[in-house]
């Protein structure tokens, strides 16, 4: 490690004090004798050998410097007039300002649009809420039509094969049918009242 | 080793054929002063090193068009000082960082630096001067460790010398009462 050297710029007021020289530079030890009584010391230290190393790192760059200052750093080229037309017609495009147009320029219109807002959305909640309905019945219609192009025989079939159990008749019931059959003709039983 | 004029430097430099005989001269009187006082603005050595660079980078371009109505010194010394204070500010901007905040990640930086070879008080020191601004730290730095007189920071600010005076004063003042405080140890 290298220490710095002490006070660089020393030479010209060394022993300052003693000779009674430059007082007006020195005042400050007075206010400060704490201070005054710290030897000053090069408490900073660098790498070895970073001095020379930093005369290389900075002759390097000076050396690249001279070679930028050589070469054109620009090797394209443009058309003579390039840059000011370009400006022209960046200036052509941005000139003309975008026209504003006011969306609402009374307040009556204002509020009447808002109006027609809140029917508007009042109708699509409406109508949503309808939907579940409409559905139902589209269902119903679905399965009608469905039955509708079932052949009638697979139907009867079906319900022939239906585990549903249909009511045992009761005797009450055979009894009053059996009444029925023995005093009434078939035309008294079809005929309308 | 005798150190050469700026006036021999800046006269080889103004011709093509001794130009980097001329910088060579430059760097070997100039990059150690500088490459100091950049660290001890941005603490860390690699900050520090890629600022240098970029100073004498500047200084190459610029010695050209340099005149001699200021000293040489003075002007280098101004071109490192506004690099560090323009990557300071960059680095709160990067960060977001408020000047407190920032003032102690460059405390951590120098605790953590392997870097430092001072003990507690010299530690204890580059902590209270870590908590003045920017600015002031500039002007401290210039007048308490490289011994500049006050018309020479002036030269290299660009402020008058009762505004220096006044604010090393204060400087002064704030360290030393860090410096008194003892709660304050490392």
């Amino acid at each position: 490690m290298m220490i710095s050297p002490f006070k660089p710029f020393a030479n010209k007021s060394i022993n300052i004090r003693v000779m009674g020289k430059n007082l007006e530079n020195e005042d400050w030890r007075e206010e400060a004798p704490t201070l005054s009584g710290i030897p000053v010391k090069a408490v900073f230290a660098v790498p070895d050998d970073y001095f020379k190393q930093l005369s290389e790192s900075i002759e390097a760059k000076i050396a690249v410097e001279k070679l930028k200052s050589t070469i054109d750093d620009q090797p394209f080229a443009v058309p003579d007039g390039y840059f000011d037309r370009l400006q022209g017609d960046i200036l052509a495009k941005t000139k003309a300002p975008a026209k504003i147009l006011q969306l609402w320029r009374s307040s009556v219109l204002k509020y009447a649009s808002a109006a027609c807002f809140v029917l508007v959305a009042g109708l699509g909640v409406y109508f949503n809420l309808e939907q579940p309905q409409q559905a139902l019945s589209n269902a119903e219609i679905a399965n009608e039509q469905m039955l509708f192009d079932i052949d009638e025989e697979t139907i009867i079939e079906h319900l022939q094969n239906s585990t549903v159990a249909t009511p045992p008749i009761s005797s009450d019931q055979s009894d009053l049918e059996n009444y029925i059959l023995n005093n009434f003709s078939t035309t008294e039983l079809t005929s309308e009242y | 080793m005798k150190q050469v004029e700026d006036s021999e430097i800046l006269e080889k430099f103004s011709n093509e054929k001794t130009r980097n005989e001329a910088f060579n001269l430059l760097l070997n009187k100039y990059q150690q002063k500088i490459y100091w006082h950049v660290r001890r603005l941005v603490i860390d050595h690699d900050d520090a090193d890629d600022l240098v660079q970029d100073v004498f980078i500047k200084v190459w371009k610029n010695l050209e068009k340099f005149r001699s109505d200021s000293q040489l010194y003075t002007w280098i010394y101004r071109i490192a000082s506004n690099e560090s204070i323009t990557f300071l500010n960059k680095k709160k901007q990067r960060n977001n960082t408020p000047l407190d905040e920032l003032s102690s990640e460059l405390s951590e930086s120098l605790i953590e630096s392997s870097y430092f070879n001072g003990d507690k008080v010299q530690m204890k020191l580059q902590q209270a001067i870590l908590t003045l601004p920017d600015k002031q730290r500039l002007i401290f730095n210039m007048k308490y460790f490289d011994d500049l007189k006050y018309e020479e920071i002036s030269e290299i600010t660009g402020t008058s010398v009762g505004a220096l005076k006044a604010s090393f004063h204060i400087a002064v003042k704030k360290v030393e009462a860090f410096m008194l405080n003892d709660d304050i140890t490392f």
